[in-house]
């Protein structure tokens, strides 16, 4: 027994020398292969009707270029980061992929975005590749002079309401549409239905609730925007309890808690898609972006109006997309590869339009048939006119799930949003 | 005989070709398939992250040592000091009910009547249920006009509860989703601690004229420690590692009323690009599993 523990004791023991040699000898990741391969691994995160376009797109791909080959994952969103840092750490990880523009700046810092090579995409300078997409589109991307990635799918978010629930209390859904947040709830609160025993059948309006902090960001940002503040200063302190972002909390928490357009608890529970409410008829108006057409399957009387905003002050709404990237530790051989792929698939803007929903802001498609025929296309231009990206920070993620809780004390547990602000604050002070 | 032998404490039997001596040499190849695998897949990453602990080391960028940096950091931080909260509320609201629970299931199950063997059957259930699926289709319960609500509504309570949106109620409904699925499991450990003990303890207490009450103290109870011991130890450790019910069911919400440590961890490591914080949050984490399997062995330890 002596014998047996002490042998065990001895495994143990070159365990533990073994892992902190381990750790302390790391050196940097080594790039992959070395021979250049013609081979494209590709990630994106799971959107049925992207995935399914792009399996068509990477048969046509093939077919144009014999000897590169595209490997393609899609994974599912909620896998989709954990998997795709562990591959990329591991070194199994994608030549090209996609990510949320926000996450930009924390990849940058570790060094798994690599910057554009306008050469693959036919062009002489960057920025001729520049003046190749639509003004400020790549400005999320920029960093430091260089291009790190470009749209995949460019969106602001629009307000969608539902026709026949307006013209249901009397009111033309062509002008009587919320403008200010003021109108939107008064109108929210009218548009509420309930049965016999008072339980709410259908909302008049609702803020996302349980998709997470992009979803809030996406929502709660362009508030502040709109009360002339910001989460993070320019040097990149946050500035999440001012005036201006207590105001924005104020108007956002008081629409549910105040004038009652809506009730957070009583959604779906297991959304298959964010705009399945909408999408049933239990939810008059919903903020949501122009990929949502697709997913519209019951929904036909509907229309697309802009985003309010606050009385008396400028229009602010939210640009945001998933970008392509391609992964700054694969060899330079693959990086090249990889960005002719994304440019072949940048140059498919009417396919992944139709298709998708997704709006790619590259330049030369505007007199297809897609373009000309989606809908509400004029009401998105608009909103982008007047949009902002997320805030860039490298520890956006940290910061975000912050100002997450935050709205949801206020929302959720009607907290007093000058104190849980206090407390976010505080806490995002604390993030290194 | 090579001095690292001496030091591992082999070969040391004075007769090193006795029968007992090579019994034992055969002993050590057939654990060694087992010890191999569980230093490559257990010690290893346990010592590993013991070890990143005292780095800032984010997988992608070289490992910097920092000492002890990471442990004052996190003792500073509240968002961990609530995510403690919140796994001690769900560690606590769950196993002593699950105890006196499956308990007391345990009992009933070991008493002999009509469709007995089908209620064992039926009961348990909810153990071979996977967590997953469990989580989601107690989220449609959870739901303000759920069955849950709905049979609340029976008794008196006409209000919904807003089960899963409430920063009061989430935690609740965790632990009442914990209780329903892990009590049977336990049952099934105290049944067959219950059916060990022999039964000549019961007749000779009858004949002395015990009651049941004075049975259960003087006999069951006693026997049954050994027992107890691992229900305890096993569903806190258990407890200690929740995850899945408060990743599908609210993401840690609402406002971080049911974010658990071992969430915290995953969002560390994997969203914050934080693998040092994450590893020392699991240090801290194994420590107290540690400490507290070591007071519970003292307390419940038969001194005789």
């Amino acid at each position: 027994m002596k014998k047996l523990l002490r042998v065990s004791l001895a495994v143990i023991l070159i365990a533990v020398v073994a892992s902190f040699a381990f750790t302390a000898g790391q050196q940097e990741p080594k790039p992959g292969d070395v021979a250049v391969k013609k081979t494209v691994a590709y990630w994106t995160h799971e959107h049925p009707q992207m995935v399914e376009l792009t399996n068509r797109l990477i048969g046509e791909y093939e077919a144009k270029t014999p000897g590169v080959k595209i490997e393609y994952q899609a994974v599912p969103h909620k896998d989709y980061e954990t998997k795709l840092l562990i591959g990329l750490t591991g070194g199994t990880g994608p030549d090209a992929y996609d990510i949320g523009d926000w996450n930009i700046h924390a990849y940058y810092e570790k060094g798994i975005v690599a910057p554009i090579d306008y050469e693959a995409f036919g062009y002489n300078s960057l920025q001729e590749l520049k003046d190749a997409w639509w003004p400020a589109s790549l400005s999320g991307f920029e960093i430091n002079g260089q291009v790190y990635g470009i749209p995949m799918e460019y969106n602001t978010f629009s307000l969608f309401i539902n026709d026949d629930h307006f013209k249901e209390i009397g009111l033309d859904p062509l002008k009587d549409y919320p403008k200010i947040w003021k109108e939107l709830a008064a109108i929210g609160s009218r548009l509420v239905k309930k049965d016999s025993n008072g339980r709410i059948i259908r909302e008049g309006f609702d803020w996302p609730h349980g998709l997470g902090e992009v979803w809030t960001l996406l929502t709660f940002e362009p508030l502040v925007s709109q009360y002339g503040g910001s989460l993070i200063d320019g040097n990149g302190k946050p500035t999440m309890n001012t005036p201006a972002v207590v105001n924005a909390l104020t108007t956002y928490s008081e629409l549910l808690t105040k004038y009652g357009v809506g009730d957070a608890s009583v959604g779906a529970s297991c959304p298959t898609t964010p705009n399945i409410d909408l999408d049933n008829g239990n939810l008059t108006m919903w903020i949501t972006g122009p990929w949502a057409h697709p997913t519209l399957e019951k929904l036909k009387n509907y229309r697309v109006v802009p985003l309010p905003h606050v009385e008396g002050r400028d229009r602010s709404t939210i640009l945001y997309c998933w970008s392509w990237v391609v992964n700054g530790m694969a060899p330079a051989g693959r990086q090249s590869e990889a960005w002719k792929w994304l440019n072949f698939l940048s140059s498919n803007q009417a396919q992944f339009l139709e298709k998708c929903g997704y709006l790619q802001p590259r330049k030369g498609w505007e007199n297809t048939e897609a373009y000309k025929n989606f809908p509400f296309l004029d009401v998105v231009y608009d909103d982008m006119f007047y949009g902002k990206y997320m805030f860039r920070s490298t520890k956006w993620a940290e910061q975000a799930k912050v100002v997450h809780s935050a709205v949801e004390k206020a929302v959720l547990a009607g907290e007093d949003p000058r104190t849980v602000l206090d407390s976010a604050q505080a806490d995002a002070q604390r993030i290194k | 005989m090579p001095s690292f032998l001496r030091i591992l404490g082999m070969g040391v039997a004075a007769n090193k070709n006795s029968y007992i001596h090579k019994i034992g040499r055969y002993g050590y190849l057939f654990i060694a398939p087992a010890l191999v695998f569980f230093s490559v897949f257990s010690f290893f990453p346990m010592f590993y992250a013991l070890s990143i602990s005292f780095f800032q080391y984010d997988l992608l960028t070289p490992p910097k040592y920092v000492g002890l940096e990471n442990y004052v950091t996190l003792f500073q931080d509240p968002l961990f000091w609530n995510s403690v909260g919140a796994t001690m509320i769900y560690v606590f609201g769950t196993c002593v009910p699950i105890w006196f629970l499956s308990l007391a299931l345990g009992i009933l199950l070991s008493i002999p009547h009509p469709g007995r063997d089908v209620f064992r059957t039926m009961y348990f259930i909810p153990v071979i249920m996977s967590l997953v699926v469990t989580s989601m289709i107690w989220k449609f319960m959870y739901h303000p006009y759920g069955i849950v609500n709905t049979a609340l509504s029976y008794i008196g309570i006409k209000e919904p509860i807003r089960w899963l949106t409430h920063t009061k109620f989430a935690p609740l409904a965790m632990i009442l989703m914990s209780i329903w699925k892990g009590t049977p499991y336990y049952a099934v450990i105290y049944l067959t601690g219950i059916q060990n003990i022999p039964t000549e303890y019961y007749e000779a207490a009858g004949l002395d004229g015990a009651s049941r009450w004075q049975k259960f103290i003087h006999i069951t109870w006693p026997q049954l420690k050994p027992t107890t011991l691992f229900v305890v130890i096993i569903s806190v450790i258990i407890g200690l590692r929740v995850f899945i019910p408060q990743q599908v069911m609210t993401g840690g919400g609402p406002a971080d009323s049911t974010r658990v440590i071992t969430l915290m961890v995953y969002e560390t490591a994997f969203r914050y690009f934080k693998m040092s914080k994450a590893a020392t949050m699991s240090v801290i984490m194994f420590l107290f599993i540690a400490v507290f399997s070591i007071i519970q062995f003292k307390i419940l330890k038969d001194r005789d």
